[in-house]
């Protein structure tokens, strides 16, 4: 009797813990919601495309093509800026179109060229979801609408932050040995009046937010105009979202146009521009001079760069 | 005589002594100050270090390293980001060995002003 009692003990408690390892508690907040709908193609009109698409997480939720493709292999006309650390940001894609995360969350699936699908469209499909309908319900008590979607979309944008570079562990944990010499140098290089790259690039996340033309803008064969397409200010032809530089050495090619293959190119760019485009229209006044750095000095520059790939991240950068 | 000689000798001795032990620079370690930012909580952290360096920290990014000396309660300090060789100037106030406000003497850099002044800091291990 005795025997029976401990297998229908041990019996009841398997399946207690078998049941309870399988049961996928799905989404239950508005991030992790949103988790699921950036990965989820249900918001592409031909149901192939999501945001994780062109956005891929294993490059810091950028793309690694000079642009992407979206919905029948339609060429985008930009680089896909990474959508990780977005927290602190205050304007959204490279010509800052959208001022709010809510706002840019919904603009790609509403483009024509990346996910061509009209917002109405894509609520009727969550509405039509049993699993969309009921998650909805449960984390917003709403039903699908073009507010929870941006909210949720948003949501799960704003937990991709990253701090966990070798650069933060050495400044923040005054580790010395967290980056290479040649990464030090690099970095006072960056602050320092040779480079002045702090100039556009400070702030958390090394970008600021300022609109700057650094020269990518000739008329002839560089013809996107950038923020003045928004403003319809002349002054801001050529203008662009300064880039932000976290995980930035994972995430080739580079510029709004991703015309530079690799972090050298860019310093070499920047070095002096006039080599690379030499009748720019209205270049910034801090490119008006080459920099003259020694081939050391960009190596430095690029090993400070790389000391600023979160640790989740190390693995890819020897791919480049 | 000897008497005075040996006194002012010893007076001497002491003074020295007194001249030679600089000041402790309580600043050096790391402050934290939690704060709200378009709806959500942020945290900023400066590391003061003994080298006279220091860096500032946005939910434990880095985002700015510069230089810094103290004057008895008053801080210098300078970054390129707020000017070549411009250096602000604070008031610390020393909250026992554990916090500290800053209060701004002068800077022309508002993005540091607006960072710092008047705001409460608590030191982190």
């Amino acid at each position: 009797m005795k025997k029976l009692y401990l297998i229908l003990f041990l019996g009841g408690l398997v399946l207690v813990v078998s049941q309870s390892a399988f049961t996928d508690t799905g989404p239950q907040t508005p991030a992790e919601l949103g988790r699921k709908l950036f990965f989820d193609p249900i918001l592409s009109k031909t149901k192939k495309i999501s945001c994780a698409s062109c956005h891929k997480e294993e490059f810091a939720f950028a793309d690694t093509s000079a642009v992407s493709l979206g919905v029948r292999n339609q060429k985008g006309v930009r680089n896909t800026p990474s959508a990780m650390n977005m927290k602190l940001q205050v304007a959204f894609f490279w010509d800052g179109r959208a001022k709010t995360l809510e706002q840019q969350a919904l603009m790609p699936i509403e483009n024509s060229i990346e996910m061509d699908l009209p917002i109405k469209t894509a609520l009727w499909r969550l509405n039509n979801s049993k699993t969309y309908r009921k998650l909805f319900q449960a984390i917003f008590n709403q039903a699908p609408d073009q507010h929870n979607l941006a909210k949720a979309l948003a949501g799960f944008e704003r937990t991709l932050e990253t701090s966990d570079s070798p650069l933060d562990d050495w400044l923040l944990n005054n580790n010395e040995s967290a980056v290479s010499e040649s990464a030090k140098r690099g970095y006072a290089l960056f602050n320092g009046t040779k480079a002045n790259c702090v100039q556009c690039h400070f702030g958390a996340d090394f970008n600021n937010t300022e609109f700057r033309s650094i020269g990518l803008y000739d008329g002839k064969t560089l013809k996107d105009s950038g923020r003045a397409a928004i403003t319809k200010r002349p002054e801001d032809i050529g203008k662009f979202k300064i880039g932000a530089l976290r995980n930035v050495a994972i995430t080739p090619p580079y510029m709004h146009n991703g015309m530079f293959k690799t972090l050298r190119e860019v310093i070499d760019y920047y070095n002096d521009p006039d080599k690379i485009v030499p009748q720019a229209i209205g270049r910034d006044t801090l490119l008006a001079r080459p920099m003259n750095l020694t081939e050391q000095e960009k190596t430095d520059l690029v090993n400070f760069m790389e000391a600023l790939t979160d640790k989740r991240f190390a693995g890819k950068l020897q791919k480049f | 005589m000897k008497k005075i000689i040996l006194s002012c000798l010893l007076a001497l001795v002491v003074l020295t002594a007194f001249k030679l032990i600089d000041e402790p620079n309580q600043l050096i370690g790391r402050w934290e100050n939690t704060r709200i930012f378009q709806g959500s909580k942020i945290s900023l952290i400066g590391n003061f270090k003994a080298d006279g360096s220091y860096s500032g920290f946005i939910n434990k990014k880095a985002f700015v390293t510069g230089t810094y000396h103290m004057k008895h309660d008053t801080l210098y300090i300078g970054d390129n980001t707020c000017g070549l060789n411009y250096t602000g100037s604070y008031k610390v106030q020393f909250f026992g060995q554990d916090s500290l406000r800053f209060h701004v003497i002068q800077d022309t850099c508002q993005g540091r002003r607006e960072g710092t002044d008047n705001f409460l800091f608590r030191k982190i291990k």
